[in-house]
């Protein structure tokens, strides 16, 4: 489209060019053609005052003429002398003979004339009028003028020549500045058309990387969860007890389940979920959000809710509401490197869209804050400030697509330096009847909710499979792959308990682990995991909680709550 | 044509030894002219005749070239009639348009003048030959033949003179 438009340009600019000057030779061609109507008409009106005077002449003449006085006909004839336009003058009988006349430039009168009407010769006119009275034919006029020379005539034209010169002139001037200026344009249109060109093309570049990145991270997600499945399932083989084998088999279930949310994710990023509305009321979703943004922030983030008393229920898919919920979250949490508080809060706000109740729900953080340029940009998918492999860019577009999916608006506010605040608008809905109250797990005891546990795991497949299990509990998963990594991971956040394998390589394994712990911080919790039993004595004497491989969630879940209830004895 | 045949039937009239017995003088050519064109200066009363006759007295030879001039010519319109009186035929001169008079015989002359006084017939008179009465008098004058003009007795006679014939005068009457 671009290089179409840049292969008219020339044609467009030639056409114009060409106007210019067909205007400009337009205007000479029509002020020479009036001047030579101008021309003509002169000459015809000198013709016509020629044969006038010539009938004049004629016509008082003729008595003279008719009987013989030559002195008054010299007398007539010399009376147009004083004009000085007429070079010659004669009159002559009717037989032919010149009578009286005169001849001012030397060329001498002809001897027998014929009448005839005005004539041009050179720069002379001629006439020949007969002279009569009462039809009776008495002789001849003849008169000759001098036209006026071209030099005069062309000088009273050269006045009005000029003008229409720089007329044409300036046509063609304008035309060619005109021109000019196009050409001008179309460079400029032309380096605008590249910049877009290498600005797609960048874009289109930034979209395949992401798109990249974000296929890679779903790859490696779903290996996990392939991988759990099926060690699930070899544990399953070797299993004999029904009761574990129907454990192992939930284990593997709720590995598939991760694969179908994670799926549900993408489609929703997709755009393509279906979409599961259910009329809720946020401020009874608090703790579950809680869970949530624990699990995903760092521990030097905190988060406070301040939630509206009577908030109006809304309409939206939980699962994407959430979704989006962490995705704001997260950009808080990138936001703020050296920690910080996300506040998020929720009112009531009458009339704020569009004169509908909504509810507002905004995050507000103490971050790195958000500029101008940022900001108009930030829902767009894909855009992202962030280093390669820190962002996709597809938060916000999530939050932005939730939003208005679910009838409300989103947008971003901040200054540089001093934090962004995000905020949803959701319509209040019809049906404040049908509240879904949405809460926590029953089930879950509460000790082990929200508990942040420390798992400790060099298997990366069971890693991900005590991650998920402990997950399920509520509790909030800080990983490492080694003791001397949880020793880091001690080192930067706050835990309230860790879960160790017993057998690691390396100069560490669990137990020393164990014992490290103690010698720092006696009254941290530690439980330790081991498949074999040969050291599983010498944990229980020392007095660490026990969890024999494989266990199930139940299992966790007792001897989650029993060493926290041992620590918090003493 | 017919013209010519008027003249001949009218010149079988004229006594015709008059005519041929005196040779023509030179300054017949130049009256008879002067003659000729005068009927273009002069406007009769009137739808005019059907031929328009120039009458001469006198002078045979005037008569002849005017018969010649006026051969397949014609004056306002009419064909031309030229006709020579003398005496016996004085009343006819009421019958002409132009009379001249060429001074041979005054008895005569002045019994034509008396018959036409009131008619509109142009009176000329050859004032060198003795004639006079005339509306206008043929003179010369430094060997040309000049007119006078007699511009109440034009009035008399019902004619109009155009004022071309007047400025063409060397001397006027009022
Ligand atoms: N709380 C915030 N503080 C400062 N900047 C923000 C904040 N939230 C979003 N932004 C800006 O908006 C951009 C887009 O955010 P978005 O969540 O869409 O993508 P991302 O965080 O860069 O990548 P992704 O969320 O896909 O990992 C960010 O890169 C950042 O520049
Ligand atoms: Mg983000």
């Amino acid at each position: 489209m671009s290089g179409a438009a840049a292969r008219n340009a020339p044609a467009g600019l030639l056409q114009r060019r060409w106007i210019a000057w067909l205007l400009a030779a337009l205007l000479i061609v029509l002020s020479i053609a009036l001047a030579w109507q101008r021309e003509q008409a002169q000459i015809e009106d000198q013709s016509r005052s020629v044969s006038v005077q010539a009938s004049i002449l004629g016509s008082s003449a003729a008595g003279a003429l008719a009987f013989d006085d030559a002195d008054a006909l010299t007398e007539y004839v010399n009376a147009l002398k004083l004009d000085r336009g007429i070079l010659a003058a004669g009159i002559y009988g009717d037989g032919g003979p010149l009578v009286a006349g005169f001849s001012k430039d030397g060329t001498p009168l002809p001897t027998g004339v014929a009448v005839h009407s005005p004539r041009i010769q050179g720069l002379q006119l001629s006439v020949v009028a007969p002279v009569k009275q009462d039809g009776l034919a008495l002789g001849r006029v003849y008169l000759r003028t001098a036209v006026e020379p071209l030099t005069e005539r062309l000088s009273r034209y050269a006045a009005i020549g000029v003008i229409v010169l720089m007329a044409a002139l300036l046509i063609v001037i304008l035309g060619a500045s005109n021109a000019a200026a196009a050409e001008a344009n179309r460079q400029l249109q032309e380096e605008i058309d590249a910049r877009e060109r290498a600005e797609a093309a960048l874009l289109q570049s930034q979209k395949m990387e992401a798109l990249g990145q974000l296929i890679g991270g779903v790859a490696h997600d779903f290996n996990n969860l392939l991988m759990a499945a099926s060690s699930g399932l070899e544990l399953m083989d070797r299993a004999k007890e029904p009761a574990r084998r129907e454990r192992l088999k939930e284990g593997v279930r709720d590995a598939l389940d991760h694969g179908a949310r994670l799926t549900q994710h993408l489609l929703a990023f997709a755009r393509r979920a279906p979409l599961q509305k259910e009329v809720v009321v946020i401020g009874s979703r608090i703790d579950k959000l809680t869970q949530l943004l624990d699990r995903a922030l760092r521990e030097d983030i905190s988060v406070k809710f301040d939630i509206a008393e009577d908030l109006w229920p809304i309409e939206v898919d939980l699962s994407q509401f959430d979704i989006a919920l962490l995705n704001i979250a997260v950009n808080s949490r990138d936001a703020m490197p050296n920690g910080g508080l996300v506040r998020i809060t929720a009112r009531n706000r009458p009339g704020a869209l569009e004169g509908q109740d909504a509810v507002e729900i905004g995050i507000a953080d103490q971050g790195d804050g958000i500029g101008p340029e940022a900001i108009d940009k930030a829902f767009e998918p894909f855009f992202t400030t962030k280093d390669v492999g820190q962002g996709t860019g597809l938060g916000l577009s999530q939050v932005y697509g939730f939003t208005r999916a679910a009838g409300g608006t989103v947008s971003i506010a901040g200054t540089p330096g001093k934090g962004t605040t995000v905020a949803m608008l959701f319509p209040r809905s019809r049906f404040p009847d049908a509240v879904y109250r949405a809460g926590t797990r029953p089930n879950s005891p509460a000790p082990v909710l929200g508990l942040r546990v420390l798992l400790v795991e060099d298997d990366p497949t069971l890693n991900d499979l005590v991650s998920q299990m402990l997950q399920e509990l509520g509790s909030v998963v800080v990983r490492a792959n080694s003791a001397a990594a949880a020793l880091d991971a001690l080192a930067r956040t706050k835990i309230d308990l860790v879960l160790s394998d017993m057998v690691m390589p390396g100069g560490m394994d669990g137990l020393d682990l164990a014992r490290e712990l103690r010698k720092r911080d006696g009254k941290l919790p530690v439980v330790l995991m081991t498949g074999y039993s040969a050291a599983t004595g010498l944990a229980s004497e020392e007095g660490y909680g026990l969890l024999r491989k494989p266990f199930d969630l139940d299992t966790l879940t007792v001897r989650l709550s029993e060493a926290m209830e041992a620590a918090n004895r003493g | 044509m017919a013209g010519a045949t008027v003249s001949l039937a009218l010149a079988a009239a004229l006594p015709l030894a008059s005519a041929s017995a005196d040779p023509a003088a030179p300054d017949a050519q130049v009256k008879a002219g002067y003659l000729y064109k005068l009927a273009a200066f002069v406007r009769w009363p009137g739808p005019g005749p059907e031929l328009f006759r120039i009458c001469v007295s006198g002078r045979a030879d005037i008569a002849a070239a005017l018969t010649g001039l006026a051969h397949d010519r014609l004056a306002g319109g009419h064909r031309i009639a030229v006709a020579q009186l003398d005496r016996l035929r004085a009343q006819d001169a009421a019958h002409c348009q132009i009379l001249f008079l060429g001074g041979g015989d005054g008895a005569a002359e002045g019994e034509m003048l008396d018959a036409v006084v009131g008619m509109p017939v142009l009176t000329v008179a050859d004032r060198d030959a003795g004639a006079s009465g005339g509306v206008i008098e043929f003179f010369d004058r430094d060997g040309k033949l000049r007119l006078a003009v007699d511009r109440a007795a034009a009035s008399a006679h019902r004619l109009e003179l155009s004022s071309k014939l007047v400025d063409a005068a060397v001397q006027v009457k009022p």
